[in-house]
């Protein structure tokens, strides 16, 4: 078979690539620019670098998104985890389906939907819209994110290492903690990072159950760039960029790692 | 071993001493899934210091009865008693019985160390005293050089071997062994299956084994127990089970037999006489309770049955034709097309070493067996 690039190929893979990472590339030089206007370039510059941390309003506003996805993320993993242990192990409970398709309607529930429905709960109990709330919101649409990717995990996870560890004289609690944990670790802590940048980048859900003082960055974003866009924004983006991106990098190297390291130990048992 | 342990092997028969308790006890035990019987009503007894086999194909509910013992299935109807205790509320983290599984279940996050110690630190034994324990271990099993090795840098056999010294880390009064040798090849299996019993022997702790492979069962066991749909079919001694299976059913299982439907002409002083549907007499030794007129089966396993050329003077004859030679080096073994048009084997050993067979394809041969060397079957 012939692996080499046919012109066609090389077309499609260049104009993919085009339209995915050209805008995100006309971003990030632009946040380089010396010029005011953000369509002229002017020569290299990073003032907007220091102006954008200089401007105390977007500084607050990336601290409470920090704090929000932190927060959600380690949250909606616990309880995420937790719904994933439930929908692999009793599989023969009345209605596991409709429970398991409740866990992943939210994935394609329109975000417009999911915020506005999570408005009306804390309106009708009366809950003040704040911090809180948006913590609570996201931890609500990236929970079910975070039970999705651990239970590919656990689907292929051999109970019997928990019966060995039981039929050790470990209690179930602490076969889970010692064995079932670690074991899906990596799987687990994927969840985290996703439900992380999912929080980070929400806008809608955020927008419709934020309050005062609870301004996160994306909401900042939107609602300067109403007003024009400024290579400030194009800073702060390009961080946000930046962070999203060493996540994804560092996350995929550490499981690749860890993959290769398995196949360089199978090699070597091979050859025992 | 020394000479003591051979001499108890020898006269180790405690299922036959009214005086001895028997130190595992399945008591009427049933076990249901929804509509299904995995087992049905069945009692056993395995007595201290056994080795035990339970027998069967896939399916007949031999691993169910193991994990109710080892605490992870509960039991529908009945009671499992072990030292004269009930286990019924004994979770399997307190019960002084050890497991070692089919796939092996080793941490894959430990290395070969820490999953020997796993059982240990949970009874909170100090430090010192485990890394003892764990040396002695892996001696035990020879994997001394291997201590820091993670499961996934272990060949099959080694991971075998880890296993099996962490189920008797803990010293446990019972071990149970799932399948144990089923991933390995037959060379290694061979090998290992004189080790555990060497290992058992040495220890004197009961062992418990689950197999589909009736050889491996007969290599291990003191007693063996073939299961089939849920039931006991039969629970004996390896040579016992095999030289004189109840049923059909064990006889077919545990090697090969020939089996000829016949009639019962009569019975008289431990002699039973069988005519064959084409009218073929044979007198077989047999204390089966048969009288005359029942449809039996007249079984004889391959190598009871003598082959000749020349008719031989005496035994029960049977005459045909030289269907089939399968020559497998150890044994020949013959296909004889009956002159009833039934098939019978028929094996011999292969004591000299000789280019030319003297039977050959489509001889007129005869086929004999002494009186005692075959047996009559009902069910």
């Amino acid at each position: 078979m012939n692996r080499g690039w046919s012109p066609f190929n090389i077309t499609s893979v260049v104009l993919g690539f085009a339209f995915l990472y050209i805008p995100i590339l006309i971003l990030i030089v632009y946040s380089f620019n010396a010029s005011k206007l953000v369509t002229v370039w002017a020569g290299f510059s990073i003032k907007w670098y220091a102006e954008a941390f200089a401007n105390q309003s977007l500084v607050d506003a990336a601290w409470v998104t920090f704090r929000v996805a932190i927060v959600s993320a380690s949250i909606a993993t616990i309880l995420g985890t937790l719904a994933a242990l439930a929908l692999t192990r009793y599989t023969r409970f009345h209605g596991r389906f409709l429970f398991s398709g409740m866990i992943y309607a939210p994935l394609v529930m329109p975000e417009v939907i999911t915020g506005l429905s999570l408005l009306l709960l804390f309106v009708a109990i009366g809950m003040d819209r704040g911090m809180t709330t948006v913590i609570l919101a996201h931890i609500t649409f990236s929970m079910c994110f975070v039970a999705v990717v651990v239970q590919s995990r656990l689907v292929s996870f051999d109970r019997s290492l928990e019966e060995a560890a039981m039929d050790l004289g470990a209690t179930p609690t602490r076969a889970f903690l010692q064995v079932t944990l670690p074991i899906i670790a990596p799987s687990v802590f994927a969840g985290w990072m996703l439900a992380f940048t999912l929080s980070l980048d929400d806008l809608v859900i955020a927008q419709f159950n934020s309050g005062p003082g609870a301004t996160t960055l994306p909401m900042k974003i939107f609602s300067q760039v109403r007003l024009g866009v400024t290579p400030e924004i194009n800073a702060v983006c390009t961080i946000l960029v930046a962070v999203v991106a060493t996540g994804v990098i560092v996350t995929s190297i550490s499981l690749k790692r860890q993959e290769l390291q398995r196949q360089r130990a199978e090699q070597l048992a091979a050859q025992a | 071993m020394n000479n003591s342990t051979v001499a108890n092997r020898r006269t180790f028969q405690p299922w036959n001493d009214p005086k001895e308790n028997p130190f595992v006890e399945f008591r009427n035990i049933t076990k249901r899934y929804g509509d299904v019987t995995a087992v049905d009503n069945l009692s056993l007894s395995i007595y201290e210091r056994e080795f035990f086999a339970l027998l069967g194909p896939s399916g007949c509910g031999k691993t169910t009865l193991m994990r109710m013992l080892a605490g992870f299935e509960t039991v529908s109807e009945g009671a499992v008693f072990l030292a004269g205790e009930d286990l019924a509320s004994t979770p399997p983290y307190h019960r002084p019985v050890n497991m070692m599984f089919q796939s092996y279940a080793l941490f894959p996050h430990m290395n070969v160390e820490k999953n020997i110690a796993f059982g240990l630190k949970q009874e909170g034994m100090p430090t010192g005293e485990i890394t003892d324990r764990v040396a002695k271990m892996l001696a035990l099993v020879k994997m001394e050089e291997f201590a820091k090795r993670k499961p996934n840098q272990l060949s099959g056999g080694q991971k075998q071997r880890v296993a099996l010294a962490r189920s008797l880390a803990k010293q446990p009064k019972l071990l149970l062994l799932d399948e144990p040798l089923g991933a390995l090849d037959r060379k290694l299996r061979e090998e290992t299956q004189f080790e555990l019993i060497d290992l058992q022997e040495q220890l004197g702790i009961t062992f418990m084994i689950v197999t589909h492979d009736q050889e491996e069962a007969m290599t291990v066991a003191d007693r063996i127990a073939v299961m089939d749909r849920g039931r006991l079919v039969q629970v004996d001694p390896p040579m016992a089970m095999y030289e004189r299976p109840r049923s059909r059913y064990v006889a077919d299982f545990l090697g090969n037999i020939n089996l000829i439907e016949a009639k019962v002409q009569n019975v008289s002083k431990g002699f039973v006489r069988l005519e064959t549907k084409d009218g073929n007499s044979l007198l077989v030794e047999s204390e089966a309770s048969v009288s005359s007129g029942d449809t039996v089966w007249f079984a004889a396993r391959p190598e009871k049955l003598q082959i000749d050329l020349k008719k031989p003077k005496s035994g029960n004859l049977m005459s045909g034709e030289v269907w089939d030679i399968a020559y497998l080096g150890d044994l020949t073994i013959y296909k004889v097309k009956l002159d009833s048009g039934e098939y019978v084997k028929a094996s011999v050993l292969n004591r000299a070493v000789s280019s030319d067979r003297p039977i050959s394809w489509e001889d007129k041969v005869w086929l004999s067996c002494p009186n005692d060397a075959a047996l009559v079957l009902t069910s």
